[in-house]
């Protein structure tokens, strides 16, 4: 089965600022998280698969067809929701509800009506109007009952307060549930990642690092320290401060340090920020 | 006209959203340009040129500015200059062609009854109009009119496409418009001996039916041009 979203060799250059080539391929089923440093071209990124701007080169493919040829369909089957919604302060709640439901046919009024009172959002106020926390919970209920195949969320949990980031996360697992669907999210919070993310695509200076099962990537890494530090690099060897040691093959450390009669005093698997801060490097 | 229908929904959505301050810029427009259409007879004597300049802004321009804030072209992030619509509704599954559409439909509804209740004015303020004027002639001067507003004023409607421009390619674009609009109203001056106003005039009464013909293919031309140059820009520009 094809991947639903394609990228191969995108690439696009902003003033300075080089986007790619990025290849990325999202399967049906995954949640994929961007993460990158400010300005890494994670927006851009996102930006590009919505069309919203020419590549440079390269190609897009969503659901197999070219998201700038000719035919748009793709779009029916996509919920892209940007870091600022734009032109919506004019409208209300309801009347985006409005506008946007009749263009989706799965759209489901039950899950906004459930996702507007947990938000307790008011929909008779103008979205300019509204703070911009609740801008982005009015844009998530407006997001999650299109019930598309294929949800691109950038940021969508940064200006949310803790109660509400726990809500979304539960409201997105059980989007996730009951058919095969895909969400791609550009975020900046550990919680996201850890709790929602299941391949995370690291992006640096518009270059895609790499794509990472999250699971591996965290059982990849551990932290020991040790009665003594060996004077000679150790096997998986990332890192070593004084008797702690970081490595990026946790088992040829460990038979390493066997063979050496080098005593652990602890151990402990690296926390998935540290192990993004030191793949970002 | 599925999509002529797409898009009108569309368009009701957002004039609605801006009804309140359309129906006050509305008002506050026509009180303005009926002031200035008290100055038409002296026009037609040739005691006031500077009518001409007037009635094109009000005729051109207003439509366009009776648009509240939310909706009309500005600068977006970076170098982009558009219209909030035009990047809301890429992002839905909407084509293309639907939000061309959509936009035209927005033009056409602040533009058409402003414009038609400024030229339903002329012979009700001016004798003299009304003298140089038969029935036919009248719709003929009408047609002419829209002709312009379709052919002209569209450029208003196509231009919410946006695009990605540099400040001073703005500025220079901005003194090209300004010195060929000089450039123009000084030859009908020099070729005509009149006014653009009352140059139209007597294109209505000299050439009626000519002008009645031209008016019509201009109004098409017009229509389907800023359609297509409108969707060129649309792919062209990064809403980035």
């Amino acid at each position: 089965m094809p991947a639903w979203i394609e990228i191969k060799d995108a690439r696009k250059n902003v003033d300075d600022f080089q986007l790619g080539p990025v290849n990325l391929e999202i399967e049906a089923g995954t949640i994929t998280a961007l993460v990158g440093t400010n300005g890494s071209g994670k927006s851009t990124l996102l930006k590009l698969m919505m069309n919203l701007a020419n590549m440079d080169g390269g190609m897009i493919r969503i659901l197999g067809k070219p998201v700038d040829g000719g035919d748009e369909s793709w779009k029916r089957h996509i919920t892209f929701q940007p870091q600022k919604q734009i032109g919506w302060n004019a409208y209300t709640g309801n009347e985006l509800k409005n506008l946007i439901a009749p263009l989706y046919v799965k759209w489901d009024d039950k899950l906004f009506e459930h996702i507007t009172g947990l938000f307790d959002i008011p929909l008779n106020k103008r979205f300019g109007k509204l703070s911009p926390g609740m801008q982005q919970k009015l844009s998530l209920a407006l997001a999650l009952p299109r019930k598309t195949d294929i949800l691109i969320l950038d940021e969508p949990t940064a200006s949310l307060d803790i109660p509400s980031k726990k809500l979304f996360m539960d409201l997105l697992v059980d989007w996730m549930e009951p058919e095969d669907r895909a969400v791609v999210l550009a975020t900046h919070q550990p919680d996201d990642l850890r709790k929602l993310a299941d391949y995370l695509f690291l992006m640096q200076d518009g270059q895609g690092i790499g794509l990472y099962e999250k699971d591996v990537l965290t059982s990849s890494y551990r932290r020991y320290w040790l009665t003594e530090m060996p004077a000679d690099s150790v096997p998986g060897e990332l890192s070593r401060d004084g008797r702690q040691l970081i490595s990026q093959n946790p088992d040829a450390t460990e038979q390493f340090i066997v063979a050496q009669n080098i005593q652990v005093l602890d151990d402990q698997a690296l926390e998935l920020e540290d192990i993004i801060s030191l793949l970002l490097k | 006209m599925n999509e002529w229908k797409q898009a009108s929904r569309l368009a009701a959505f957002e004039l609605k959203a801006s009804m309140k301050s359309l129906i006050t810029i509305f008002v506050f427009y026509i009180a303005m340009s009926l002031l200035v259409l008290m100055t038409f007879d002296l026009y037609l004597e040739g005691e006031f040129r500077f009518f001409d300049l007037l009635f094109l802004v009000i005729f051109f321009l207003f439509p366009a500015w009776m648009k509240s804030k939310e909706f009309q072209m500005q600068k977006m992030d970076g170098d982009l200059w558009t219209a909030p619509s035009i990047v809301m509704l890429q992002q839905l599954p909407i084509p293309k062609g639907v939000i061309v559409k959509s936009r035209f439909v927005v033009h056409a509804v602040c533009s058409f009854p402003f414009q038609l209740i400024l030229l339903i004015s002329l012979p009700v303020v001016s004798e003299n109009f009304r003298s140089l004027m038969t029935p036919v002639t009248y719709i003929a001067f009408v047609l002419i009119w829209f002709a312009l507003s379709i052919a002209v004023g569209f450029i208003m409607a196509a231009s919410e496409a946006g695009g990605n421009f540099k400040t001073r390619a703005i500025v220079k674009s901005f003194i090209y418009m300004i010195a060929g609009i000089a450039a123009v109203y000084g030859l009908i001056y020099w070729f005509a001996g009149n006014g653009f106003v009352r140059w139209t005039m007597t294109l209505a009464t000299d050439w009626t039916w000519v002008s009645v013909i031209v008016a019509i293919v201009l109004s098409i031309a017009g229509w389907k041009y800023w359609q297509a140059d409108m969707r060129k820009m649309i792919k062209k520009t990064d809403y980035l």
